[in-house]
């Protein structure tokens, strides 16, 4: 018997068996909160850790002179898969670090939820690695469903649970839209397959723009493109930290694989007439995001917001079919994972010191606890495209792709959600730095939390000046057969 | 010699004094003490190497064609446009290099009494020195725009930490601004590469490029020019920067004044003439038409305002206008004149801004009438202002001479009527500050109730020392550097005279 087709599936495959090893620990300790609960999250680090190890090897061989594509016919490991394995698994680690000091509000469920949160990477890896719609369906419904479910995981807080179910409906809305999308084009096409696709598609034809536009809904969904960046933000609930962040985090990733790897390479190669409707709904998002974080008062909200108006910036990259294209949109998600997981670690622990995020709680922030502001003070700079802070650059380059798209429309409102994003953040500074000073000192993040918003807030300063071989590495990983005409 | 060092460690020297600011504890007289000191170290080491390394190259023959000292390493490739690591000095930057280095020591001397949030101020002056500097020391568009962003949310920071009535509004308004001149410019860049299909955006290879033609050309010179002037503050982009300085502290106000002009002239220069001279010969006319609404509107609102600090910022917008006039000429002397007349106002703007400061705080009267007399007794402040304003209009063994005098000689053979209305223009702006000097510094026995204003003194002094020493002895010796800026404007000129239908004429 073969048994090579397990070390293509070893990354998943440890993912799944550390998801197996945190439930029973879960079931045996529950009850008692003994102390393996504490160490549920070792294990689920451990996991991501080999799971990482696992994908170097795929990584390294990729990256020789000709390097092999690994079939498994509706899965496909190559440079790109590879590129979102190594973003997911460290973006999950990032998120097991910095929102540690949330967990104990997960109680007694916290390993239920790092059994949830290992299936969901399983699943951004699998939708990464899709080759085939079905595949695709199932690897995002995978990443996507358990996040939601975990956002319901306080089950104390009745407003938090009933926020959950709305999130879980929303997230059941967003994947039917994309496998009535995807089912389109199959029908369209005459197959499942990405790689047959675009030869399936020999003319235009109207449906093909509904198709593609349920697609879009539907992946973009996870990144909060409108109309459903009222969902993402968790507006008004209370949802809790972790698993939000987990969600937010590995949402953006899941929906931005499948955006690249459908619209721009499997429809990408066809009739573009899904382009302009991508550039509409991303051009709606980038301003109306900003604009709606002008409104909020609570910080989290509005650092979500700002995310959602970044991210947004992927949809609109995507009418530019290029390996600079598709580059500029890695390199933009490899600049807003460490910053979403950072500053949302922060708020975490904030609200884990039962103080709040609203304006009012946070006003003088700097003369209560200087390191803390100061971190929130850089993250935001960095939210905010300060250059050469990476936010700057990602949006430089997405700007850039989208005039050589054609769209400069698009660019123009690039530019002005920057500007709008530049005076909510400029308003925020200025409550953190308030010489009024009203409230109790803070406490540091626990030493966990420190270290993975520490390692974020460094690579939100660094990703900036080492754009040269980061982008050399996201060009290489949007080199791949389903990338481009 | 200059080393590839000298220039990153002048740019960035002031962000490690920055980092270790921040790290430092303010508890007591004795930390605060420490704090600005190693402020003032972080500033005044730059200084001293730009002194020293820097300005030997001006004497070198031929010096100031080519950039020299050079730092030129790959940072992104593989993308629709490549950026380099690129600094170097050349005849359109290196003074004005040197004078910012020489203006945020002073402005460091000029916070010494600051009091409000200790670190957080220092740390934010000093990251705005590293995007000014670099704006000047750079020699590639991608770095350029880098630098020409970063100060925004600083500067607007430190404006909005004033916490005088408007300040915020007046930060909001920089912010904003700003922004959407940062948006211009890159608009401008990414619009000129994918039309003239260029991918470097190095000074150099930009600069013998061919230039765009007809609308493409217009609306990359539009955008070009939009950014280099509100960044100026020239009408009517200027209301940022007269309610900035109106409401700022003095050494803020002195921030924003070394941020605006010097910054926007050289763009202006550097980036819209020299890259896009198809598109700049097409706006002549109304450049020359901005350059007198931004003299007349300046100068007479600094004649009809009674608030003082507003005169003076209102005076500063005015000199704005010569600037333009100067870029809109095209000849390689106007140019020039332009570039040291920016490299003047470094010195005096801040000078002027230092003294009003002075003026304006210890009275705490802020309007011109009841300060009639008040600086009676302080032949310091006196002295400063007279050199400020003199050096602004151009009086003669000033450092604004050289400068408003190249702009006139070369006005005069290209745009002879305009020429007179500008020199109208300086008369106004001559009759605003003599109003001022007239009505504050002179004795004023009528209005004995109002306290004397007790004369600079201190670091307060040595700061203003500062900037009147650098606007005295470059103007004594302009005959050095005028050459080297010469040389750096001859080709940019060329440039502009090669896509020219009619080459400009050279004046002598």
């Amino acid at each position: 018997m073969n048994l090579a087709f397990l070390e293509d599936f070893a990354p998943i495959g440890i993912l799944l068996l550390g998801a197996a090893i945190c439930a029973g620990l879960d079931l045996r300790e529950a009850d008692s909160h003994g102390p393996a609960l504490g160490r549920i999250r070792w294990v689920a680090l451990l996991a991501l850790l080999l799971a990482f190890a696992a994908s170097i090897g795929f990584w390294k061989s990729s990256f020789g002179p000709t390097p092999p594509d690994i079939e498994h016919g509706s899965l496909v490991i190559d440079r790109f898969a590879l590129f979102f394995y190594a973003a997911t698994l460290i973006a999950a680690g990032a998120v097991v670090l910095c929102g540690s000091d949330a967990e104990s509000e997960l109680d007694p469920h916290r390993g239920v939820f790092y059994l949830l949160l290992l299936v969901s990477c399983a699943g951004v890896l699998i939708t990464a690695s899709a080759t085939d719609l079905v595949a695709m369906g199932a690897g995002l419904a995978l990443a996507v469903l358990p996040m939601a479910l975990a956002q319901g995981l306080r089950k104390t807080d009745a407003e938090a649970v009933r926020t959950a179910i709305r999130a879980l409906s929303v997230a059941g809305f967003s994947l039917v839209a994309f496998l009535i999308g995807a089912a389109l084009v199959a029908g369209l096409a005459g197959t499942t397959s990405l790689r047959a696709v675009p030869a399936g598609l020999t003319h235009v034809d109207p449906l093909l723009v509904v198709a593609a536009t349920m697609v879009a809904l539907g992946a973009g969904a996870q990144l909060g493109i409108f109309p459903f960046l009222w969902w993402r933000s968790g507006a008004g609930s209370r949802l809790p930290a972790l698993p939000f962040l987990a969600g937010t985090v590995l949402g953006f990733l899941a929906g931005s694989a499948v955006l690249l790897r459908l619209l721009a390479g499997g429809l990408g190669a066809g009739p573009s007439t899904w382009t302009m409707t991508v550039a509409v709904l991303a051009g709606i998002t980038v301003v109306v995001a900003p604009c709606l974080a002008w409104r909020q008062r609570r910080l989290g909200q509005t650092v979500v917001y700002l995310l959602i108006a970044q991210l947004a910036l992927v949809l609109a990259s995507l009418p530019e079919i290029s390996r600079q294209g598709t580059a500029a949109i890695l390199y933009l998600l490899l600049c807003a994972i460490p910053l979403a997981a950072a500053l949302l670690g922060l708020l975490a622990s904030i609200a884990a010191q039962g103080e709040g995020d609203a304006s009012a709680d946070l006003r003088g922030l700097w003369a209560r606890s200087p390191l803390l502001a100061g971190g929130l003070a850089v993250l935001l700079a960095g939210l905010a495209g300060l250059p050469p802070l990476a936010g700057f650059f990602a949006r430089l380059l997405a700007v850039d792709t989208a005039l050589h798209a054609g769209l400069g429309w698009l660019a123009w409102l690039e530019l002005l959600s920057a500007v709008i994003g530049g005076l909510v953040v400029l308003r925020w500074l200025l409550t953190l730095f308030d010489a009024r000073v009203d409230g109790p000192e803070l406490a540091l993040p626990g030493r966990t939390a420190m270290v993975g918003i520490f390692l974020c807030a460094g690579a939100v300063l660094s990703f900036g000046v080492l754009i040269g071989p980061l982008f050399g590495i996201a060009s290489r990983a949007g080199l791949s057969p389903l990338i481009g005409p | 010699m200059p080393t590839d060092l000298t220039l990153t460690f002048i740019v960035f020297a002031p962000l490690i004094g920055a980092l270790i600011v921040l790290s430092m504890p303010v508890r007591s007289d004795l930390h605060r003490f420490r704090v600005r000191t190693t402020a003032l170290f972080a500033t005044a080491l730059p200084l001293l190497v730009a002194l020293y390394d820097l300005l030997s190259a001006v004497v070198s023959p031929g010096a100031g064609a080519i950039p020299q000292p050079v730092v030129d390493a790959p940072w992104l490739r593989s993308f629709f446009f490549q950026l380099d690591y690129h600094l170097g000095t050349d005849g359109l930057n290196l003074l004005l290099l040197v004078a910012t280095t020489a203006v945020f020591t002073a402005v460091v001397l000029a916070s010494w009494r600051h009091r409000e949030r200790y670190r957080t101020y220092f740390a934010l002056l000093l990251v705005t020195e590293v995007g000014i500097t670099g704006t000047f020391a750079t020699q590639d568009l991608g770095m350029f725009i880098i630098f020409f962003c970063w100060p925004v949310l600083p500067l607007g920071l430190l404006l909005a930490f004033g916490e005088t009535l408007g300040s915020r509004a007046a930060a909001r308004r920089l912010v904003v601004t700003q922004s959407l001149a940062s948006g211009a410019l890159i608009a401008g860049t990414l619009l000129l590469l994918l039309r003239s299909g260029n991918t470097t955006l190095n000074f150099t290879t930009l600069s013998t490029v061919k230039s765009l033609n007809g609308t493409p050309g217009l609306i990359v010179e539009t955008l070009f020019l939009a950014a280099a002037l509100a960044r100026m503050g020239a009408f009517p982009l200027h209301r940022w920067f007269v309610d900035g300085v109106s409401v700022a502290s003095t050494p803020v106000g002195m921030l924003l004044a070394v941020s605006s002009l010097p910054v926007g002239g050289y763009a202006l220069v550097r980036i819209a003439l020299a890259m896009e001279p198809n598109g700049a010969l097409q706006v002549v006319v109304p450049l020359l038409a901005l350059a007198l609404l931004t003299l007349f509107w300046g100068a007479l609102s600094a004649r009809a305002t009674q608030e003082l600090r507003r005169i003076a910022a209102n005076s500063l917008v005015a000199v704005g206008g010569l600037v333009i006039f100067g870029a809109a000429t095209f000849s390689e002397t106007s140019l020039s004149g332009a570039i040291y007349l920016c490299f003047a106002y470094v010195f005096a703007a801040p000078l002027l801004l230092l003294v009003v400061g002075a003026i304006c705080d210890r009275s705490l009267l802020t309007k011109l009438t009841p300060l009639a007399g008040a600086a009676s007794s302080a032949p310091r402040l006196r002295l400063c202002f007279a050199i400020a304003a003199a050096a602004l209009i151009g009086i003669p063994l000033l450092v604004g001479f050289p400068g408003i005098f190249e702009i006139v000689i070369a006005g005069l053979v290209a745009h002879r009527f305009v020429t007179a209305f500008v020199l109208l223009g300086v008369v106004l702006l001559t009759t605003a500050w003599w109003r001022v000097g007239h009505r504050v510094f002179s004795t004023n026995p009528e209005n004995a109730e109002v306290a004397a204003v007790p004369d600079a003194r201190g670091s307060e002094f040595y700061s203003a020392w500062v900037l009147a020493a650098g606007a005295v002895l470059f103007g004594l010796f302009a005959g050095y550097f005028i050459p080297y800026t010469v040389q750096g404007t001859a080709l940019v000129s060329a440039r502009i005279s090669a896509v020219a239908p009619v080459a400009p004429v050279k004046a002598k």
